[in-house]
């Protein structure tokens, strides 16, 4: 079984004065989480949907899945403080609705609207085959690094450089021992799930990602997602 | 949710787009699985028509030879997974009842002759992206053991079905088909199975392309040994159509049929003189109905239509990206020697 683990437990707190969380928001009349989530619903490599979201919004997003009609959507569970508490209380979700060791989850943010078929695809054909898979874009900026945010101490070598997007994917077992390794615990700089992984000394298998798959966290993010979408209907550019 | 949508922006150019994809009341989603391009499209993409036509239609998304398959219906017609053939014309009901309408009433003509009917990927856009919402009347179901890379010829079959439907044939009729490329050979195949024991005779000028025409006569132009024909189908379209119309001319019985069905965007100069003397009948065919493609899905059921088809699959182009259709388009434009398409696939 391949399940979708759906992040939105984001509080959009870049999103300057929005009452609601940005995956929340409304983009061509509909939540920006469905538009995600619909991607997912209608791929037949997806099984079944698990999301996480705000406590508070639970109930919220449950009536959104009726309305919008999301038929795969399995579980809807309440997040956490950090990215780390909704990821495993999403992961206890997939163990409720009865996910096995060899199952493979495809961890996604619910603000990453523009996912592609293909990156799904992907996710899933090399996590079948290496059981860990992020998904990156190589960088085409130079990376420049500060440790006291003044001054430059490295610029790290460009082409060994990726920016990570999602999904992440990966078996069942292995994201739940590498969250259970942590579990209740501080762990620093941990900002995803592959680097708990890697702190079980296991192999993180790249995929493609694309540029268009970016997260809408600013309302810059948001104003670039609503200027594509006025190109794509455009008569005549 | 959101979707890539490709468009022809000028000759040469396809650029990526964001299209929204919202399952609306009473209509069905479905996956788009295959694709393939045709003349038209290539035309499109090259930039071969009056530039005043041109602007007009660009940017416009290409393709409408496509197959898919259902993953949401708010209609109750579908189950989820049905493989469909996208029907890419339609006309609205309201349209159909204006007076210079009311002819496409006839079952031989259709109502995909109406003014204002519309076409994908030429007078709307077509099926080049993976989600397509549809009208329920504008999908026809397909048995799921249909390989999808053969039903993708579904467009081009129907309009062979549509130009076979609007000739009266006898059996001891002598026909002969003009033209060696593919909507010939698709044409041959739906006569051939139609009309199994009916005396055929393909006329062209390759001879390696004429060799796929196994279960018929076949000769080049050169080969005419005077011969009369009673019905005559024109699959030549371009610049070699008003030599090929005044050979069938030539070539026909009085009374004889021709059907015109190849496409030039040229005006072409017919020997009108001979047309009266002998009394013959011109009529174009282009344009399909559903029913035609009702009828394809059953023909592809056979697998002697389906043996007959698989030659023509050339390769499957994988569309990961833009560059890929680049691909396709090259390899389908480049084609000059042997009958088929390079099928997409997402």
């Amino acid at each position: 079984m391949n399940i979708a683990l759906i992040l939105a437990a984001g509080t959009g707190s870049r999103m300057g004065n929005a009452d609601k969380p940005k995956q929340f928001l409304l983009v061509q009349n509909k939540p920006l989480m469905i538009h995600t989530i619909e991607v997912f619903d209608v791929n037949p490599n997806i099984d079944k949907i698990v999301i996480s979201t705000n406590e508070e919004y639970v109930e919220e997003v449950k009536l959104m899945i009726k309305q919008y009609d999301l038929t795969k959507v399995a579980k809807v569970v309440a997040g956490g403080a950090t990215r780390q508490i909704s990821v495993y209380n999403g992961l206890q979700g997939c163990k409720e609705i009865g996910a096995k060791d060899d199952d493979i989850i495809v961890i996604h943010d619910s603000a990453r609207p523009l996912i592609s078929p293909r990156i799904i695809k992907d996710n899933i054909e090399c996590c079948k085959a290496y059981g860990a898979v992020d998904t990156v874009i190589k960088a085409t900026d130079t990376i420049v690094k500060s440790e006291d945010s003044e001054t430059i101490s490295d610029i790290p070598v460009r082409k060994e450089l990726y920016q990570g997007q999602t999904p992440q994917t990966f078996k069942f077992s292995l994201i739940m021992q590498a969250h259970d390794a942590v579990k209740n615990k501080e762990v620093p700089n941990v900002t995803d799930d592959t680097k708990l992984v890697l702190l079980l000394g296991h192999k993180v298998h790249l995929v493609e990602g694309d540029k268009l798959n970016f997260k809408i966290t600013t309302f810059d993010d948001l104003m670039m997602l609503k200027a594509l979408l006025k190109i794509g209907k455009a008569e005549v550019l | 949710m959101f979707q890539l949508l490709y468009k022809v922006t000028s000759p040469g150019v396809i650029e990526e787009f964001i299209d929204t994809v919202d399952l609306e009341s009473n209509k069905v989603l479905v996956k788009v699985d295959y694709m393939a391009i045709c003349k038209a499209d290539i035309r499109y993409f090259l930039g071969l028509r009056d530039p005043a036509i041109l602007n007009q239609k660009y940017p416009l998304a290409p393709i409408h030879e496509a197959v898919g398959h259902v993953v949401k219906d708010d209609t109750g017609k579908y189950q989820i997974g049905d493989k469909v053939i996208l029907i890419p014309n339609s006309v609205e009901e309201k349209y159909l009842n204006e007076f210079e309408n009311q002819r496409c009433a006839r079952t031989d003509l259709g109502n995909n002759y109406a003014i204002h009917s519309t076409f994908r990927s030429s007078s709307t856009d077509g099926f080049l992206k993976q989600f397509y919402v549809a009208e329920p009347e504008l999908l026809v179901k397909y048995d799921s053991k249909i390989p999808a890379n053969i039903a993708v010829f579904s467009e081009l079959l129907s309009v062979a079905v549509a130009g076979l439907r609007r000739i009266i044939f006898s059996e001891t009729n002598h026909v002969a088909i003009f033209g060696d490329g593919i909507l010939a050979y698709i044409t041959y195949i739906v006569f051939r199975h139609d009309h199994p024991d009916t005396k055929l005779t393909v006329y062209g000028i390759d001879k390696n392309k004429l060799s796929m025409f196994k279960e018929c006569e076949t000769k080049t132009y050169e080969e005419y040994n005077g011969e009369k024909y009673d019905t005559m189908i024109e699959i030549v379209g371009g610049k070699y159509s008003a030599d090929a119309i005044n050979k069938m001319i030539d070539m026909a019985t009085v009374g004889a049929d021709l059907i015109l069905m190849g496409v030039s965007e040229e005006k072409v100069p017919l020997n009108t003189r001979l047309v009266l003397e002998k009394g013959l009948s011109l009529k174009g065919v282009t344009r399909s109905d559903n029913k035609d493609f009702e009828h394809v899905a059953k023909l592809l059921e056979e697998k002697e239509v389906q043996d007959k088809i698989r030659p023509m699959i050339l390769s499957e182009v994988q569309i990961n990206s833009v560059n890929d259709i680049y691909d396709a388009y090259k390899k389908d434009i480049e084609n000059k020697t042997t009958i088929g398409k390079n099928v997409m696939k997402w």
